[in-house]
Protein backbone atom coordinates (compact mmCIF):
# COMPACT_ATOMS: atom_id res chain seq x y z
CA UNK A 1 0.00 0.00 0.00
CA UNK A 2 2.55 2.47 0.75
CA UNK A 3 4.24 4.19 -2.29
CA UNK A 4 7.23 5.53 -1.73
CA UNK A 5 7.54 9.14 -3.10
CA UNK A 6 10.71 11.25 -3.58
CA UNK A 7 10.01 14.26 -1.51
CA UNK A 8 8.22 13.84 1.92
CA UNK A 9 6.89 17.79 1.86
CA UNK A 10 4.20 16.49 -0.83
CA UNK A 11 2.40 13.73 1.54
CA UNK A 12 3.00 17.05 4.08
CA UNK A 13 0.88 19.07 1.06
CA UNK A 14 -2.74 16.89 2.27
CA UNK A 15 -1.78 18.17 6.15
CA UNK A 16 -1.51 21.65 5.01
CA UNK A 17 -4.60 21.81 2.96
CA UNK A 18 -6.65 19.60 6.20
CA UNK A 19 -5.78 22.94 8.76
CA UNK A 20 -3.60 19.69 10.47
CA UNK A 21 -0.28 20.35 9.88
CA UNK A 22 2.16 20.93 12.67
CA UNK A 23 3.49 24.56 13.15
CA UNK A 24 6.49 23.51 13.24
CA UNK A 25 6.52 21.87 9.55
CA UNK A 26 4.51 24.84 8.40
CA UNK A 27 8.28 27.43 7.62
CA UNK A 28 9.35 24.41 5.60
CA UNK A 29 6.35 24.27 3.64
CA UNK A 30 5.69 27.90 2.66
CA UNK A 31 9.74 28.55 1.48
CA UNK A 32 9.13 25.32 -1.31
CA UNK A 33 5.94 26.37 -2.27
CA UNK A 34 6.89 29.63 -2.73
CA UNK A 35 9.31 28.18 -5.59
CA UNK A 36 7.35 25.45 -6.55
CA UNK A 37 4.64 26.30 -9.17
CA UNK A 38 3.87 22.19 -9.25
CA UNK A 39 3.53 21.90 -5.35
CA UNK A 40 1.15 24.83 -5.44
CA UNK A 41 -1.11 22.89 -8.08
CA UNK A 42 -1.38 20.03 -5.89
CA UNK A 43 -1.81 22.19 -2.81
CA UNK A 44 -4.95 23.98 -4.63
CA UNK A 45 -6.19 20.34 -5.66
CA UNK A 46 -6.13 19.39 -2.40
CA UNK A 47 -7.73 22.54 -0.94
CA UNK A 48 -10.95 22.44 -3.06
CA UNK A 49 -10.84 18.16 -2.13
CA UNK A 50 -11.40 19.40 1.50
CA UNK A 51 -13.17 22.28 1.06
CA UNK A 52 -16.08 20.06 -0.73
CA UNK A 53 -15.50 17.44 2.06
CA UNK A 54 -17.69 19.91 4.29
CA UNK A 55 -20.80 18.87 1.70
CA UNK A 56 -20.72 14.86 2.39
CA UNK A 57 -22.22 14.45 5.89
CA UNK A 58 -25.87 13.49 5.50
CA UNK A 59 -28.13 16.21 5.47
CA UNK A 60 -30.23 17.00 8.35
CA UNK A 61 -32.48 20.23 9.43
CA UNK A 62 -32.08 22.15 12.15
CA UNK A 63 -34.86 22.50 14.72
CA UNK A 64 -36.79 25.47 13.87
CA UNK A 65 -36.21 27.56 16.67
CA UNK A 66 -32.35 27.65 15.67
CA UNK A 67 -33.05 30.53 13.26
CA UNK A 68 -34.53 33.16 16.12
CA UNK A 69 -31.17 32.51 18.55
CA UNK A 70 -29.17 33.29 15.45
CA UNK A 71 -30.92 36.31 14.35
CA UNK A 72 -30.90 37.24 18.31
CA UNK A 73 -26.92 38.21 17.97
CA UNK A 74 -28.21 41.32 16.03
CA UNK A 75 -30.49 42.61 18.61
CA UNK A 76 -33.01 43.48 16.15
CA UNK A 77 -36.52 41.94 16.71
CA UNK A 78 -36.93 38.90 15.04
CA UNK A 79 -40.59 39.72 13.41
CA UNK A 80 -38.63 42.44 11.67
CA UNK A 81 -36.98 40.19 9.49
CA UNK A 82 -38.28 39.59 6.61
CA UNK A 83 -35.41 38.55 3.56
CA UNK A 84 -37.93 37.16 1.66
CA UNK A 85 -41.11 39.28 2.05
CA UNK A 86 -43.79 38.38 -0.18
CA UNK A 87 -44.41 41.31 -2.09
CA UNK A 88 -47.95 42.94 -0.59
CA UNK A 89 -50.72 42.18 -3.29
CA UNK A 90 -51.82 44.66 -5.78
CA UNK A 91 -55.45 45.14 -4.42
CA UNK A 92 -57.77 46.15 -7.52
CA UNK A 93 -60.14 48.93 -6.72
CA UNK A 94 -63.35 48.18 -6.19
CA UNK A 95 -66.15 50.52 -7.64
CA UNK A 96 -68.77 50.75 -4.67
CA UNK A 97 -71.58 50.74 -7.07
CA UNK A 98 -71.12 46.87 -7.64
CA UNK A 99 -71.14 46.28 -3.97
CA UNK A 100 -74.71 45.24 -4.17
CA UNK A 101 -76.05 42.31 -2.18
CA UNK A 102 -75.20 39.75 -4.76
CA UNK A 103 -71.40 41.33 -4.14
CA UNK A 104 -71.84 41.08 -0.59
CA UNK A 105 -73.38 37.67 -0.45
CA UNK A 106 -70.11 36.71 -2.56
CA UNK A 107 -67.72 38.34 0.03
CA UNK A 108 -69.44 36.20 3.04
CA UNK A 109 -69.07 33.16 0.94
CA UNK A 110 -65.76 34.07 0.24
CA UNK A 111 -64.79 34.95 4.03
CA UNK A 112 -66.47 31.55 5.11
CA UNK A 113 -64.11 29.86 2.56
CA UNK A 114 -61.07 31.67 3.63
CA UNK A 115 -62.01 30.45 7.14
CA UNK A 116 -62.65 26.97 6.41
CA UNK A 117 -59.47 27.24 4.28
CA UNK A 118 -57.51 28.73 6.72
CA UNK A 119 -58.39 26.16 9.64
CA UNK A 120 -57.48 23.14 6.94
CA UNK A 121 -53.91 24.66 6.35
CA UNK A 122 -53.34 25.08 9.96
CA UNK A 123 -54.56 21.29 10.33
CA UNK A 124 -51.97 20.26 7.10
CA UNK A 125 -49.44 22.61 8.98
CA UNK A 126 -49.28 20.90 11.61
CA UNK A 127 -49.36 17.55 10.19
CA UNK A 128 -45.91 18.45 8.45
CA UNK A 129 -44.57 19.65 11.40
CA UNK A 130 -45.32 16.37 12.71
CA UNK A 131 -43.72 14.89 9.79
CA UNK A 132 -40.98 17.30 9.81
CA UNK A 133 -39.68 16.23 13.72
CA UNK A 134 -40.16 12.69 13.17
CA UNK A 135 -37.67 12.96 9.76
CA UNK A 136 -35.42 14.76 11.57
CA UNK A 137 -34.96 12.02 14.19
CA UNK A 138 -34.78 9.60 11.59
CA UNK A 139 -32.29 11.62 9.99
CA UNK A 140 -30.24 11.84 13.35
CA UNK A 141 -30.76 8.24 14.13
CA UNK A 142 -29.16 7.43 10.42
CA UNK A 143 -26.43 9.77 11.30
CA UNK A 144 -25.30 7.74 14.14
CA UNK A 145 -26.20 4.04 12.70
CA UNK A 146 -23.77 6.01 9.78
CA UNK A 147 -20.97 6.21 12.48
CA UNK A 148 -21.37 3.07 14.24
CA UNK A 149 -20.73 1.30 10.40
CA UNK A 150 -17.82 3.48 9.74
CA UNK A 151 -16.47 2.40 13.60
CA UNK A 152 -17.30 -1.36 12.87
CA UNK A 153 -15.65 -1.08 9.37
CA UNK A 154 -12.51 0.23 10.76
CA UNK A 155 -12.02 -2.88 12.96
CA UNK A 156 -13.23 -4.95 10.15
CA UNK A 157 -10.55 -3.98 8.31
CA UNK A 158 -8.35 -4.66 11.23
CA UNK A 159 -9.79 -8.17 11.94
CA UNK A 160 -9.12 -8.87 8.03
CA UNK A 161 -5.28 -7.59 8.31
CA UNK A 162 -4.76 -9.54 11.19
CA UNK A 163 -6.01 -12.98 9.95
CA UNK A 164 -4.16 -12.24 6.78
CA UNK A 165 -1.14 -11.56 8.58
CA UNK A 166 -1.67 -15.15 11.21
CA UNK A 167 -2.59 -17.06 8.68
CA UNK A 168 0.32 -16.33 6.22
CA UNK A 169 2.18 -19.87 5.65
CA UNK A 170 5.80 -17.67 6.18
CA UNK A 171 4.90 -16.50 9.33
CA UNK A 172 7.40 -15.57 12.06
CA UNK A 173 6.83 -15.20 15.92
CA UNK A 174 8.74 -13.01 18.45
CA UNK A 175 8.00 -13.04 21.76
CA UNK A 176 8.91 -9.70 23.97
CA UNK A 177 9.25 -9.05 27.51
CA UNK A 178 9.66 -6.10 29.39
CA UNK A 179 12.57 -4.73 30.16
CA UNK A 180 13.61 -2.39 33.67
CA UNK A 181 12.10 0.74 32.93
CA UNK A 182 8.56 -1.44 32.72
CA UNK A 183 9.18 -5.22 33.66
CA UNK A 184 5.37 -5.67 33.95
CA UNK A 185 4.84 -5.33 30.36
CA UNK A 186 4.70 -8.17 27.76
CA UNK A 187 4.22 -8.19 23.82
CA UNK A 188 3.82 -11.13 21.19
CA UNK A 189 4.68 -9.96 17.25
CA UNK A 190 3.94 -11.96 14.32
CA UNK A 191 5.32 -11.18 10.74
CA UNK A 192 4.74 -12.57 7.13
CA UNK A 193 6.83 -10.89 4.48
CA UNK A 194 3.99 -10.62 2.05
CA UNK A 195 1.25 -10.13 4.94
CA UNK A 196 2.72 -7.30 7.46
CA UNK A 197 2.96 -7.14 11.08
CA UNK A 198 0.66 -7.68 13.77
CA UNK A 199 1.48 -7.08 17.20
CA UNK A 200 -0.12 -7.76 20.46
CA UNK A 201 0.86 -6.34 23.77
CA UNK A 202 -0.05 -5.91 27.49
CA UNK A 203 0.46 -3.86 30.88
CA UNK A 204 2.33 -0.84 28.28
CA UNK A 205 2.68 1.96 31.03
CA UNK A 206 1.14 5.27 30.28
CA UNK A 207 2.97 7.85 28.39
CA UNK A 208 3.78 11.14 29.27
CA UNK A 209 2.68 14.00 26.26
CA UNK A 210 4.33 14.32 23.04
CA UNK A 211 6.11 10.74 23.67
CA UNK A 212 4.94 7.79 21.59
CA UNK A 213 5.75 3.88 21.49
CA UNK A 214 7.70 2.98 18.39
CA UNK A 215 7.80 -0.22 17.21
CA UNK A 216 11.74 -1.83 15.56
CA UNK A 217 12.25 -4.22 13.72
CA UNK A 218 15.71 -5.60 14.72
CA UNK A 219 17.61 -7.19 11.42
CA UNK A 220 21.04 -8.24 10.73
CA UNK A 221 21.58 -4.58 9.50
CA UNK A 222 20.60 -0.90 11.34
CA UNK A 223 17.07 -1.45 13.52
CA UNK A 224 14.03 -0.99 10.86
CA UNK A 225 10.77 1.04 12.06
CA UNK A 226 7.82 -0.84 11.80
CA UNK A 227 5.60 2.36 13.17
CA UNK A 228 4.52 4.19 15.77
CA UNK A 229 1.38 3.24 18.55
CA UNK A 230 -0.84 3.98 21.91
CA UNK A 231 -2.02 1.44 24.41
CA UNK A 232 -5.14 1.74 25.48
CA UNK A 233 -6.18 3.14 28.92
CA UNK A 234 -5.55 -0.55 30.18
CA UNK A 235 -2.00 -0.65 28.38
CA UNK A 236 -3.22 -2.97 26.00
CA UNK A 237 -3.10 -2.83 22.65
CA UNK A 238 -3.43 -5.31 19.40
CA UNK A 239 -2.09 -3.20 16.34
CA UNK A 240 -1.39 -4.04 12.35
CA UNK A 241 1.71 -2.85 10.55
CA UNK A 242 2.15 -2.67 7.21
CA UNK A 243 6.08 -3.30 6.62
CA UNK A 244 7.70 -3.26 3.15
CA UNK A 245 8.49 -6.48 1.43
CA UNK A 246 11.82 -5.66 1.19
CA UNK A 247 12.30 -5.78 4.84
CA UNK A 248 15.09 -8.07 5.76
CA UNK A 249 13.80 -11.34 7.70
CA UNK A 250 13.47 -10.25 11.28
CA UNK A 251 15.71 -11.47 14.18
CA UNK A 252 13.84 -9.87 16.85
CA UNK A 253 11.92 -6.40 17.85
CA UNK A 254 11.84 -4.02 20.38
CA UNK A 255 9.72 -1.15 21.49
CA UNK A 256 11.16 2.25 22.46
CA UNK A 257 9.61 4.92 23.93
CA UNK A 258 10.57 8.32 21.26
CA UNK A 259 9.15 11.64 20.89
CA UNK A 260 5.78 12.46 18.84
CA UNK A 261 5.73 11.63 15.12
CA UNK A 262 8.66 8.71 15.70
CA UNK A 263 12.59 8.38 14.94
CA UNK A 264 14.48 7.25 12.14
CA UNK A 265 16.76 4.90 14.63
CA UNK A 266 16.00 4.38 18.13
CA UNK A 267 17.04 6.64 21.26
CA UNK A 268 14.66 6.25 24.20
CA UNK A 269 14.58 3.70 26.71
CA UNK A 270 13.61 0.28 25.35
CA UNK A 271 10.41 -0.63 26.72
CA UNK A 272 10.49 -4.02 25.35
CA UNK A 273 12.68 -6.57 23.58
CA UNK A 274 12.98 -10.08 22.42
CA UNK A 275 14.40 -12.14 19.66
CA UNK A 276 12.82 -14.65 16.86
CA UNK A 277 11.05 -17.85 18.28
CA UNK A 278 12.56 -20.88 16.57
CA UNK A 279 10.41 -22.48 13.68
CA UNK B 1 -24.26 23.55 -4.48
CA UNK B 2 -27.46 21.26 -4.92
CA UNK B 3 -29.40 23.46 -1.76
CA UNK B 4 -27.71 26.62 -3.02
CA UNK B 5 -28.92 26.22 -6.35
CA UNK B 6 -32.29 24.95 -5.18
CA UNK B 7 -32.92 28.22 -2.85
CA UNK B 8 -31.92 30.11 -5.45
CA UNK B 9 -34.29 29.20 -7.71
CA UNK B 10 -37.11 29.66 -6.14
CA UNK B 11 -36.20 33.26 -4.92
CA UNK B 12 -38.00 34.14 -8.33
CA UNK B 13 -36.73 35.01 -12.10
CA UNK B 14 -33.33 35.17 -12.92
CA UNK B 15 -32.26 35.49 -9.12
CA UNK B 16 -28.64 37.02 -9.02
CA UNK B 17 -25.85 34.57 -8.91
CA UNK B 18 -25.26 32.85 -6.06
CA UNK B 19 -22.17 34.41 -4.84
CA UNK B 20 -22.69 37.39 -5.71
CA UNK B 21 -26.18 37.53 -3.33
CA UNK B 22 -24.23 35.78 -0.92
CA UNK B 23 -21.99 38.55 -0.76
CA UNK B 24 -24.25 41.50 -0.81
CA UNK B 25 -25.96 40.10 2.35
CA UNK B 26 -22.60 40.15 3.65
CA UNK B 27 -22.48 43.46 2.78
CA UNK B 28 -25.81 44.66 4.39
CA UNK B 29 -24.42 42.75 7.92
CA UNK B 30 -22.13 44.72 7.65
CA UNK B 31 -24.25 48.31 7.40
CA UNK B 32 -26.44 46.74 10.47
CA UNK B 33 -29.29 44.99 8.49
CA UNK B 34 -30.42 41.74 10.03
CA UNK B 35 -32.10 40.69 7.38
CA UNK B 36 -28.83 39.84 5.63
CA UNK B 37 -27.98 37.50 8.36
CA UNK B 38 -31.36 35.63 8.27
CA UNK B 39 -31.01 35.60 4.39
CA UNK B 40 -27.56 33.91 4.86
CA UNK B 41 -29.13 31.47 7.26
CA UNK B 42 -31.90 30.46 4.89
CA UNK B 43 -29.26 29.90 2.58
CA UNK B 44 -26.83 28.08 4.70
CA UNK B 45 -28.01 26.98 8.15
CA UNK B 46 -28.72 23.54 6.65
CA UNK B 47 -25.86 22.02 5.76
CA UNK B 48 -23.96 24.46 9.13
CA UNK B 49 -25.71 22.53 11.38
CA UNK B 50 -25.41 18.99 8.77
CA UNK B 51 -21.51 19.44 9.00
CA UNK B 52 -21.39 20.30 12.66
CA UNK B 53 -23.56 17.40 13.62
CA UNK B 54 -21.39 14.91 12.05
CA UNK B 55 -18.71 16.39 13.89
CA UNK B 56 -20.04 16.83 17.41
CA UNK B 57 -22.49 13.85 17.19
CA UNK B 58 -24.85 15.91 19.43
CA UNK B 59 -27.90 18.03 18.51
CA UNK B 60 -27.21 20.80 21.24
CA UNK B 61 -23.52 21.41 20.41
CA UNK B 62 -24.34 21.87 16.86
CA UNK B 63 -26.59 24.29 17.52
CA UNK B 64 -24.53 26.25 19.48
CA UNK B 65 -21.26 25.69 16.72
CA UNK B 66 -23.95 27.03 14.26
CA UNK B 67 -25.51 30.14 16.67
CA UNK B 68 -21.29 30.94 17.33
CA UNK B 69 -20.18 30.82 13.48
CA UNK B 70 -22.93 32.82 12.68
CA UNK B 71 -22.32 35.48 15.12
CA UNK B 72 -18.59 35.68 14.05
CA UNK B 73 -20.02 36.48 10.74
CA UNK B 74 -22.10 38.93 12.04
CA UNK B 75 -19.51 40.55 13.95
CA UNK B 76 -16.89 40.36 11.36
CA UNK B 77 -19.36 41.30 8.14
CA UNK B 78 -18.15 44.61 7.58
CA UNK B 79 -14.38 43.26 7.22
CA UNK B 80 -15.14 41.12 5.13
CA UNK B 81 -12.64 40.93 1.90
CA UNK B 82 -14.37 39.68 -1.17
CA UNK B 83 -10.67 37.76 -1.99
CA UNK B 84 -11.70 35.20 0.57
CA UNK B 85 -13.32 33.92 -1.60
CA UNK B 86 -17.20 32.27 -1.58
CA UNK B 87 -18.91 32.96 1.75
CA UNK B 88 -20.77 29.33 2.37
CA UNK B 89 -17.17 28.33 1.47
CA UNK B 90 -15.53 30.86 4.27
CA UNK B 91 -18.62 29.69 6.67
CA UNK B 92 -18.49 25.88 6.01
CA UNK B 93 -14.57 25.88 7.30
CA UNK B 94 -15.58 28.35 10.44
CA UNK B 95 -18.32 25.41 11.04
CA UNK B 96 -15.71 22.99 10.80
CA UNK B 97 -12.99 24.54 13.11
CA UNK B 98 -15.72 25.41 15.65
CA UNK B 99 -16.88 21.91 16.10
CA UNK B 100 -13.40 20.33 16.11
CA UNK B 101 -12.69 22.38 18.78
CA UNK B 102 -15.64 21.72 20.77
CA UNK B 103 -14.84 17.77 20.40
CA UNK B 104 -11.62 18.55 21.65
CA UNK B 105 -12.83 20.18 24.50
CA UNK B 106 -15.06 16.97 25.40
CA UNK B 107 -12.42 14.86 25.41
CA UNK B 108 -10.59 17.35 27.54
CA UNK B 109 -7.53 18.60 24.79
CA UNK B 110 -6.89 22.20 24.25
CA UNK B 111 -8.55 23.49 21.37
CA UNK B 112 -6.41 23.41 17.88
CA UNK B 113 -5.99 26.88 17.76
CA UNK B 114 -4.27 26.95 21.37
CA UNK B 115 -2.06 24.10 20.62
CA UNK B 116 -1.25 25.66 16.79
CA UNK B 117 -2.55 29.25 16.51
CA UNK B 118 -2.30 29.20 12.83
CA UNK B 119 -3.96 26.06 12.00
CA UNK B 120 -7.73 25.72 11.23
CA UNK B 121 -8.53 28.99 11.96
CA UNK B 122 -5.28 30.44 9.69
CA UNK B 123 -6.89 28.34 6.72
CA UNK B 124 -10.67 29.43 7.45
CA UNK B 125 -9.84 32.72 7.00
CA UNK B 126 -7.43 33.03 4.29
CA UNK B 127 -7.04 29.49 2.01
CA UNK B 128 -10.33 29.06 1.14
CA UNK B 129 -10.63 28.26 -2.75
CA UNK B 130 -12.60 30.91 -4.73
CA UNK B 131 -14.97 28.76 -6.39
CA UNK B 132 -15.10 25.43 -5.27
CA UNK B 133 -18.40 25.20 -3.46
CA UNK B 134 -20.10 26.29 -6.79
CA UNK B 135 -20.26 22.84 -7.27
CA UNK B 136 -23.64 21.26 -9.33
CA UNK B 137 -25.88 18.49 -8.07
CA UNK B 138 -24.19 16.14 -10.71
CA UNK B 139 -20.55 16.94 -9.06
CA UNK B 140 -21.74 16.64 -5.32
CA UNK B 141 -23.30 13.06 -6.65
CA UNK B 142 -20.00 12.38 -8.38
CA UNK B 143 -18.03 13.14 -5.05
CA UNK B 144 -20.05 10.87 -2.99
CA UNK B 145 -19.85 8.16 -5.49
CA UNK B 146 -15.87 8.79 -5.47
CA UNK B 147 -15.86 8.72 -1.86
CA UNK B 148 -17.84 5.64 -1.46
CA UNK B 149 -15.63 3.86 -3.97
CA UNK B 150 -12.56 4.56 -2.09
CA UNK B 151 -10.85 1.69 -0.05
CA UNK B 152 -12.41 1.81 3.42
CA UNK B 153 -8.65 2.34 5.08
CA UNK B 154 -8.26 5.30 3.02
CA UNK B 155 -12.11 6.64 3.22
CA UNK B 156 -11.74 6.39 7.47
CA UNK B 157 -8.07 8.20 7.33
CA UNK B 158 -9.45 11.19 5.33
CA UNK B 159 -12.79 11.18 7.42
CA UNK B 160 -10.49 11.31 10.68
CA UNK B 161 -8.40 14.15 9.60
CA UNK B 162 -11.31 16.06 8.09
CA UNK B 163 -14.32 15.66 10.83
CA UNK B 164 -11.35 15.31 13.64
CA UNK B 165 -8.77 17.29 12.97
CA UNK B 166 -6.26 14.82 13.65
CA UNK B 167 -2.95 15.35 12.64
CA UNK B 168 -1.40 12.19 10.18
CA UNK B 169 0.52 10.85 13.49
CA UNK B 170 -2.90 10.49 15.49
CA UNK B 171 -4.40 8.94 12.37
CA UNK B 172 -2.08 7.05 11.92
CA UNK B 173 -2.01 5.82 15.73
CA UNK B 174 -6.36 5.88 15.69
CA UNK B 175 -6.27 3.21 12.99
CA UNK B 176 -3.26 0.83 13.72
CA UNK B 177 -1.75 1.66 10.50
CA UNK B 178 2.45 3.32 9.97
CA UNK B 179 2.65 6.79 9.42
CA UNK B 180 3.84 6.79 5.51
CA UNK B 181 0.53 4.50 4.26
CA UNK B 182 -1.57 6.76 6.24
CA UNK B 183 0.07 10.35 4.19
CA UNK B 184 0.12 8.63 1.62
CA UNK B 185 -3.70 7.13 1.83
CA UNK B 186 -4.43 10.84 2.61
CA UNK B 187 -2.67 12.48 -0.59
CA UNK B 188 -3.84 10.38 -3.00
CA UNK B 189 -7.76 9.61 -1.51
CA UNK B 190 -8.26 13.70 -1.97
CA UNK B 191 -6.68 13.70 -5.14
CA UNK B 192 -9.11 11.44 -6.39
CA UNK B 193 -11.67 12.98 -4.91
CA UNK B 194 -10.57 16.07 -6.53
CA UNK B 195 -10.64 14.37 -9.90
CA UNK B 196 -14.16 12.90 -9.66
CA UNK B 197 -15.69 16.80 -8.88
CA UNK B 198 -12.97 17.66 -12.22
CA UNK B 199 -14.86 14.63 -14.17
CA UNK B 200 -18.71 15.39 -13.34
CA UNK B 201 -18.02 19.27 -14.06
CA UNK B 202 -16.29 18.58 -17.61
Amino acid sequence: MTTPTSDPRQEALAALALGTLPDDERAAMASWLATDAVARAELQALRESVAAFGLMPPQVDPPSSLRARVLAVTGQPVGEVTPFAPRPPHAAPVAPSRLAWPAWWLAAASALLAIGLGAYAWQLRGRVGTLESSLNETSIRLANADAEIRTGRARLVRARAETSILSAPDLARVDLAGQKTAPGAIARAFWSRAQGLVLTGARLPDLPRGRTYQLWVLTSGAPVSAGLFTPDASGGVSVVFETPVSLPAPTGMAVSVEPDGGVPAPTGDIILAGTKVAD
Amino acid sequence: MWLLFALAADDGGAPPHQREADLDAMRRMGSGEAAGLAELYDRHGRVMFSLAFRIVRDQGDAEEVVQDVFAQAWRQASRYETARGVVVAWLLMMTRSRAIDRLRMRRGRPPLQEDDPALLRDLSDRSVPADVLMLSAEQVASLRAALDALPESQRLAIELAFYEGLTHTEVAERLEQPLGTVKTRIRLGLLRLRAAIGEAGA
